[in-house]
């Protein structure tokens, strides 16, 4: 593989794929051109300017009509994964919202009801996106939900084969006994919405090109027969698949989310992460960063934690820090990966922005 | 000037903290006046200082007037709002947006000595709650002036009957077109 420092932001050719994955260290997105023109994003995440979505800054800067995108996928309702999906999802008048068939559910869909409606608070935005967003898809005649799990298959034409390889149905079910559990009650106390530690029903992404393949992972972690495993034993879409030859890691490298047969089965492969900072929890830490180098040496971050800013107006810091009070600028800075390879060609990996090697995620040396 | 407009303004304020602890105690040293009886003097430096006073959470300015006493007196001159993201032996991180930010969203991220939060209100410190911190300047006796910061969580109503049925409402109209949506969508054979 062809790694490229220095590279122009322009369209793919028609017969190109490319897997674009932007990251700032708290949300990720990955846009995907399949073909002749058409496009399709997989979860979303905000530019430095915490208001546009990195998917549409980037369509806007390559000159990518809006209506090319067909499908706007959200592997799972977690904060880090769907900042401004319902910016996106307006802007792409003309494309079909994927999501799991956990958002198919009543419970779920009271529970986004429950908690959307009575927010109340502008930082709690996670239910409230996923009611705009089941709301907005209402008003997209023809271009109505499609609800998936494990072997959906979401797109195939002559160039590209898209299916989903999770979630699998118990795991659905799982968490939808969660979803109850958490529904308010009458006469008890208002909460701001629990996590409901959606991860179990990621929906991974397989794109099958002529020979190959490339596996999108999501936050699907790996416990003992379950997760990854899962897939490797239960998906028949897996088990067919040529080889593979970029992943998106899965849960920002975490080691809950490693699984070493799946890793020994995509030897060679080219790997690729958005990092995850929110209060102490930093992903991947550098025992993931080792380990993941082990697997292959070919493994890009998005950004680097050190891109996170610490003081930004002298005088009120220093007043903070007088009483016990660490400021920092809450996400580091969004950096972008793009993946391009034709058929029979050398496939490439262009860096741009904060993006790095991934032993260079906690460094805190300048990278030019 | 349009006091709640100045309230509402998302206008970034830079302050300099010598020159407004300076216009406080020149503003501590005329009588009680109210903010608009002082506007109408029309003193420059009284209106800088009006940009920089933002209303707190325990509503130190009320309709206007300063209720705070002569004596012991709160300017805020920062006020964010901030969600729990993770709490830890002795501090808690917890992601930031000024409070009249019109963007929606956080933007900082801070760790906060737990010594900040009043004993009263440690049981309300947990992952996903809600509180206001306000940075400003109390005046004492009439002349000391320290910095100080206040933290105030957010105490949120009891979900009620009516709310609850509300709710339930609400979802069942989203639920039953969503679902006549997905049963259209499967008759049209959509791939």
């Amino acid at each position: 593989m062809e790694i490229l420092q220095k590279a122009n932001l322009d369209q793919p050719e028609n017969d190109q794929l490319e897997i674009s994955l932007f990251g700032p260290s708290y949300g990720e997105c990955i846009v995907v051109h399949y073909g002749n023109g058409k496009w399709l994003t997989i979860d979303s995440c905000l530019e430095d300017d915490r208001s546009t979505p990195a998917a549409i800054s980037y369509f806007n800067e390559i000159g990518v009509d809006l209506s090319n995108i067909t499908h706007v996928i959200v592997t799972h309702p977690d904060g880090d994964h769907i900042g401004g999906i319902g910016k996106l999802l307006s802007a792409c008048a003309d494309s079909t919202l994927v999501v799991s068939s956990v958002l198919s559910d009543r419970q779920m869909v009271a529970y986004t009801t429950y908690y959307a409606q009575s927010d109340t608070s502008s930082l709690t935005q996670t239910t409230k996106e996923l009611y705009d967003i089941l709301n907005e898809s209402l008003k997209r005649h023809p271009y109505t939900p499609k609800y998936v799990l494990q072997d959906t298959l979401i797109i195939e034409n002559d160039f590209v084969k898209i299916t989903a390889l999770s979630p699998s149905s118990s795991k659905i079910n799982n968490f939808l006994a969660r979803v109850s559990q958490n529904l308010p009650q009458k006469n008890t106390n208002r909460i701001v919405p629990a996590s409901l530690t959606p991860n179990a029903v990621s929906l991974v992404i397989l794109v099958e090109v002529d020979g190959f393949s490339a596996i999108l992972g999501a936050d699907l972690e790996e416990h003992p027969g379950r997760g990854w495993t899962e897939i490797m034993n239960n998906s028949i879409t897996y088990s067919n698949a040529p080889g593979c030859i970029l992943l998106k890691i899965p849960h920002h490298g975490s080691s809950n989310a490693d699984c070493p047969a799946f890793w020994n089965s995509m030897k060679g492969a080219t790997a690729i992460l958005a990092p995850f900072k929110r209060g102490n929890v930093q992903l991947p830490t550098q025992l993931d960063v080792e380990r993941i180098l082990n697997y292959t040496n070919n493994a890009f971050s998005t950004t680097r934690f050190s891109t996170q800013s610490k003081v930004k107006d002298h005088n009120v810091d220093k007043t903070l820090k007088e009483h016990g009070i660490q400021r920092k600028q809450l996400f580091p800075k969004l950096g972008h990966l793009r993946f391009r390879v034709k058929v029979h060609n050398v496939a490439q990996l262009a860096l741009f922005k904060n993006a790095v090697h991934l032993s260079m995620v906690n460094s805190t040396e300048h990278v030019h | 000037m349009d006091f709640d407009a100045l309230q509402n303004s998302s206008d970034q304020i830079s302050f300099d903290i010598d020159s407004d602890i300076q216009q406080l105690i020149e503003l501590d040293q005329r009588d009680n006046l109210t903010l608009s009886e002082k506007q109408d003097e029309g003193s420059g430096s009284l209106v800088n200082l009006e940009k920089n006073v933002v209303r707190a959470p325990a509503l130190t300015i009320l309709k206007g007037r300063i209720i705070s006493s002569h004596q012991d007196r709160f300017r805020a001159i920062r006020n964010w709002e901030g969600v729990v993201t993770a709490v830890c032996d002795d501090t808690f991180f917890a992601s930031v947006k000024l409070v009249n930010d019109k963007n929606t969203l956080p933007k900082d991220e801070l760790e906060i000595d737990k010594d900040n939060i009043d004993v009263g209100d440690r049981n309300l410190l947990k992952v996903g709650s809600v509180f206001y911190l306000t940075l400003g300047y109390r005046k004492r006796n009439g002349s000391q002036v320290v910095k100080e910061t206040r933290l105030v969580f957010r105490r949120l109503p009891q979900w009620s009957g009516a709310d609850i049925a509300q709710a339930e409402e609400d979802t069942d109209k989203l639920w039953i077109k969503l679902q006549s949506q997905k049963n259209g969508n499967t008759a049209e054979g959509q791939s």
